[in-house]
């Protein structure tokens, strides 16, 4: 799917959304370590998001009666990422995530995603609308990690894609024409 | 590994041995171990250099007397109030700032809906957004003020600028002096779930028609004036929360009587407001040992049907406190018991205020971790001063108020009416109890202001609630305060210090809650010892309770208190974004030069057969020897290798030795390993060296340093470490005690380290094999022979249907 498409899907979902939950003391922020290694040739993915976001948002798009198990949150989220979170090629190709696991613990949800990369690959142009469908005030901070060299970008809601790269330009995608 | 075997030359001088900063000058400003100077203000007669309230410490006073009237058909408040004010200070005043909250939901007036900006690229918005924009700005809130007038009934000069509204005095308050004003109002209580971060409001329930009302920011409050900020005046935005003064409430509440009134403070009239039957369970449930309830769930279901045409006026009064709240509904279960304190006998009632919806989670959990929160928070903190202390269910997450606390979690309700509720959701509402309960502590007695530092009040909590989960049950995750889950968050590279404004923290949560908290928790566990962190930070509570701290008063009664300088543990982790990572590059293994000659050389000469290594040193060694075809050839040098020791060498090594004091005879004779570890501070926050040393022999040894070992040079270190047995391995901070984000290069020799990405790939791979196996049918042979002839007839009955379809097309 091009940026485009993708971006196309992700306003229908927003506006399914129905009402707003509010609560004080919540962050509205979720972390994703994206782990570019070169030497095993994969984008290795880390998204933290906080577990009550993740039982809202169940609650918000399905009638979830019962235990919110591990398998039913996970069944949910590898939904939910795919049209929530995404990674492009320099060329605006997608990159195929595949799902690897989800871990639960009280406070977190970390969902792991794995992408492959590209030899000598500097750059990566990212799509990060998690929970911005729930909350207006998420956002969601990206650490890019490539050879020891950390570049980060927080997401607000409406934001563009972005591109992070180490040996180019680094800013909103798609850059405005100079 | 560890072959590089150096030889130390001569009579050893301790100093020859340590690696020298490289640098020859070392700037001050760049000094991190330097005081914070340039941070911390000059110490004066209100706060002492050592942290504490100083001998002319003051603060205002503010007493409230307050009539409010609930409107449950209109969701309205109207409220009167005679407000007394202290001018404790030494300056006269000559006006007054209120603080108007609720203007915040007033388009007209709100700070914090115009200062919102979009992002640039922004083109269009989501019809829920725009939605939720129209309905902030079509909502009439924001108090209306109908009179302001002195106490001798003039009426009062006022502007009001966004949340903030200035009362002229006609002649200014001298110090020490106090004056009263009263002030009329009302405002349209805002439905909680349509404002972001609205911390009060009501909640509608659609199946009976009722709401949960959470009251607060529902009369002027007086703004606190300090000896540091003059008056608070900074606007309510939303994400900084109050900074207010402690002072005494006399407060009525009249709301719809079949209403339940849950308020800060002691309820001074409950012969007319409850029930002969309530009133006796309030009195046994003092000394009960288990929550009792005072208004049960089948009391609560028969409530919400009625709707009362009458109200009833609920009286409390609190003391001591910085605000006050409430909450009110139909709906309310109620349950309470007695908790004794060990520290001074008193009891408090602990209570919690819940719907239907909130049931069975909330009768089981909730009273027992108010309980909870006291009885730890006592330890860490001070005793806790109130006679009460409330847990709210309703429709804010998780909020707090003096002695009432609200609280969001509850189970599921279904479309057939049922509830069902999640592990997730029941270690949820306890901790968020824990942390609202523990906003008691700090900041509503340990008054910090929350408008300015929301690491203070929030960090602190979140600490002291991670130390409260650790005593709920054996194991309890540590969640926010371990220093392994922050690293990814201190490695961003767009990150604001702690020390940053509550309306200007990016990542809020890892910002202002988990980077301060795993800070406390590594100078508990870490750096100070339970034992020393412990009383300073019991210090800082007790210095302050009932006061108003700043963090320079924070950071400097922590080193007071525990006779340790901390200003490099502040300066890293406060001010600035810098992150830990510390390499351990090298270790160099050497041994003491004997001088003497024969064991020297032996050493040489073991050093040169270790270098021939080729295959060719001993692939010939089985060809026959001229040398001993032709013995006559051989001589001296035949029998003795360039390693062999002369008499001139044993000459000298005696004459050597003879020119010797004992003490050096014995050093000469030691045979210690010397190792050189060579550390480099790549992160940039400076931290204590932890290592583990294991050893040839499989003996394991742990070594502490302090960080002040970087105070030469704060980018590499080179610390020796001499021992009497060979080290195998070493491992820089093996209990992951630091937040070092990179473990890569802690380990000497380097380990392949299975990050967490690794870990759960692979067991994700195990995991899914095992349960989809297993919960496979078991099927024999035969019923698979029998599947694959029933596929097989299968396919030849559906081939020749298709081919008798096609025939009758044709036909």
């Amino acid at each position: 799917m091009k940026p485009r498409n993708f971006l196309k899907f992700l306003i229908i979902i927003s506006a399914l959304c129905v009402a707003n939950i509010s609560h004080a003391h919540r962050f509205y922020a979720s972390f994703s370590q994206i782990e570019m290694q070169p030497a095993k040739g994969t984008i290795e993915i880390t998204h933290r998001i906080f577990t009550h976001d993740i039982e809202d948002l169940l609650r918000r798009y399905q009638d979830s009666s019962g235990e919110l198990t591990e398998d039913v949150i996970e069944a949910f989220l590898k939904d939910y990422i795919i049209q929530a979170f995404a990674l492009y090629s320099p060329d605006g190709e997608m990159l195929p995530l595949d799902w690897i696991a989800i871990e639960v613990t009280l406070d977190n949800i970390f969902v792991y995603q794995e992408a492959p990369m590209q030899e000598g690959q500097q750059t990566l142009i990212i799509a990060d609308r998690i929970l911005h469908d729930l909350f207006d005030d998420q956002s969601n901070t990206v650490n890019v990690k490539l050879e020891g060299k950390i570049k980060s970008h927080t997401f607000q809601k409406g934001d563009k894609m972005y591109q992070i790269s180490f040996d180019g330009r680094t800013g909103d995608y798609p850059f405005e024409p100079s | 590994m560890l072959k590089l075997r150096t030889v130390i030359m001569g009579i050893m001088g301790g100093a020859l041995l340590l690696a020298f900063a490289n640098a020859q000058t070392i700037e001050q400003v760049n000094d991190k171990f330097r005081q914070l100077n340039e941070y911390l203000p000059t110490a004066n007669v209100y706060r002492t250099a050592s942290g504490a309230p100083g001998h002319q410490y003051w603060q205002q006073q503010a007493d409230y007397k307050i009539d409010v009237t609930l409107d449950d058909e209109n969701q309205t408040l109207t409220g009167s109030a005679t407000i007394t004010y202290y001018n404790n200070s030494p300056d006269s005043l000559k006006y007054i700032w209120l603080q108007m909250d609720q203007n915040r939901f007033d388009p007209e007036s709100s700070m914090d809906q115009k200062s919102r900006a979009v992002p640039r690229s922004m083109t269009g918005t989501t019809m829920e957004m725009f939605r939720k924009y129209t309905d902030e700005q079509t909502f009439d809130g924001g108090f209306k003020v109908t009179s302001l007038k002195s106490v001798d009934g003039a009426d009062l000069t006022h502007t009001i600028i966004g949340s903030m509204m200035r009362i002229d005095l006609p002649s200014p308050l001298m110090a020490g002096a106090t004056t009263q004003f009263s002030i009329d109002w009302w405002y349209n209580i805002p439905d909680a779930k349509k404002f972001k971060l609205s911390r009060q409001g009501y909640e509608y329930f659609p199946r009976d028609g009722n709401r949960i009302y959470e009251i607060a920011q529902w009369y002027p409050r007086v703004t606190a004036y300090s000896d540091y900020e003059g008056w608070h005046n900074k606007e309510y935005q939303g994400s900084g929360e109050f900074t207010l003064e402690f002072g005494d409430y006399d407060v009525t509440i009249t709301a719809p009587a079949d209403h339940i009134v849950a308020a800060t403070g002691v309820l001074q009239n409950d012969a007319d407001v409850l029930t002969q039957d309530q009133r006796d369970r309030l009195i046994e449930a003092r000394t009960a040992s288990v929550p009792m309830f005072i208004v049960t769930p089948e009391e609560a279901v028969e409530n919400e049907k009625s709707r009362a045409t009458t109200t009833k006026t609920w009286y409390y009064k609190a003391e001591n406190v910085r605000d006050f709240a409430f909450a009110s509904s139909r709906k309310f279960i109620w349950d309470a018991m007695g908790y004794r304190m060990k520290e001074n006998g008193n009891t408090v009632m602990a209570m919690s205020f819940y719907p239907m919806a909130g049931q069975p989670l909330w009768s089981d959990i909730s009273t027992q971790a108010v309980m909870h929160t006291i009885q730890v928070y006592n330890k860490y903190s001070l005793t806790y001063p109130y006679p009460v202390a409330l847990s709210i269910n309703g429709p804010i997450g998780g909020m707090e108020y003096p002695m009432i606390s609200f609280n969001g979690a509850r189970p599921t309700t279904h479309e057939d009416g049922t509830r069902t509720y999640g592990r997730m959701t029941k270690h949820g509402l306890i901790g968020v109890i824990i942390h609202e309960v523990g906003h008691n502590y700090y900041p509503m007695i340990i008054n910090s202001d929350e408008r300015q530092w929301t690491w203070m009040d929030e960090g602190m909590n979140t600490f002291v609630q991670n130390l409260a989960h650790q005593e709920w049950k054996e194991d309890y995750p540590l969640g926010r305060i371990d220093p392994r889950n922050i690293t990814t968050y201190m490695t961003s590279t767009n990150q604001v210090p702690i020390m940053s404004n509550a309306e200007s923290v990016i990542q809020k949560g890892n910002n202002a809650y988990a980077k301060p908290a795993t800070a406390f928790n590594i100078l508990r566990e870490s750096i100070l010892g339970n034992e020393l962190f412990d009383f300073a930070f019991r210090e800082f509570a007790q210095r302050w309770k009932f006061k108003r701290p700043t963090p320079a008063d924070f950071f400097r009664t922590m080193e007071d208190a525990s006779g340790v300088d901390l200003d490099w543990f502040w300066r890293g982790w406060f001010y600035t974004t810098d992150h830990v990572d510390i390499s351990l590059d090298n270790v160099r293994h050497f041994t003491i030069n004997t001088q003497d000659p024969e064991i020297e050389e032996a050493f040489k000469r073991r050093q040169e057969m270790e270098k021939r290594t080729h295959p060719s040193y001993f692939s010939n060694d089985d060809l026959p020897k001229r040398v001993d075809e032709f013995p006559s050839i051989k001589d001296f040098y035949n029998e003795n290798d360039e390693f062999t020791v002369t008499n001139k060498q044993r000459n000298e090594y005696n004459k050597l030795i003879a020119g010797l004091e004992d003490w050096q005879i014995e050093m000469l004779k030691d045979d210690s390993h010397i190792y050189m570890l060579d550390f480099t501070n790549v992160g940039g926050l400076l931290m204590p060296l932890y290592l583990e040393i294991e050893y040839t022999d499989g003996s394991k040894e742990e070594m502490r340093f302090p960080a002040e070992i970087w105070k030469l040079n704060y980018e590499q270190v080179t610390k020796m470490i001499v021992t009497e047995k060979e080290i195998s391995s070493v491992v820089l901070d093996p209990k992951y005690e630091t937040a070092d984000t990179d473990m890569f290069n802690n380990f000497f020799p380097r380990r392949i380290l299975e990050s967490r990405f690794d870990l759960v790939k692979e067991e994700a791979r195990k995991r899914r094999d095992m349960l989809k196996e297993n919960l496979e049918e078991l099927k024999s042979l035969e019923e698979y022979q029998r599947e694959e002839r029933e596929k097989d007839e299968e396919n030849k009955r559906s081939s020749e249907r298709k081919f008798n379809d096609l025939l009758k097309e044709y036909q």
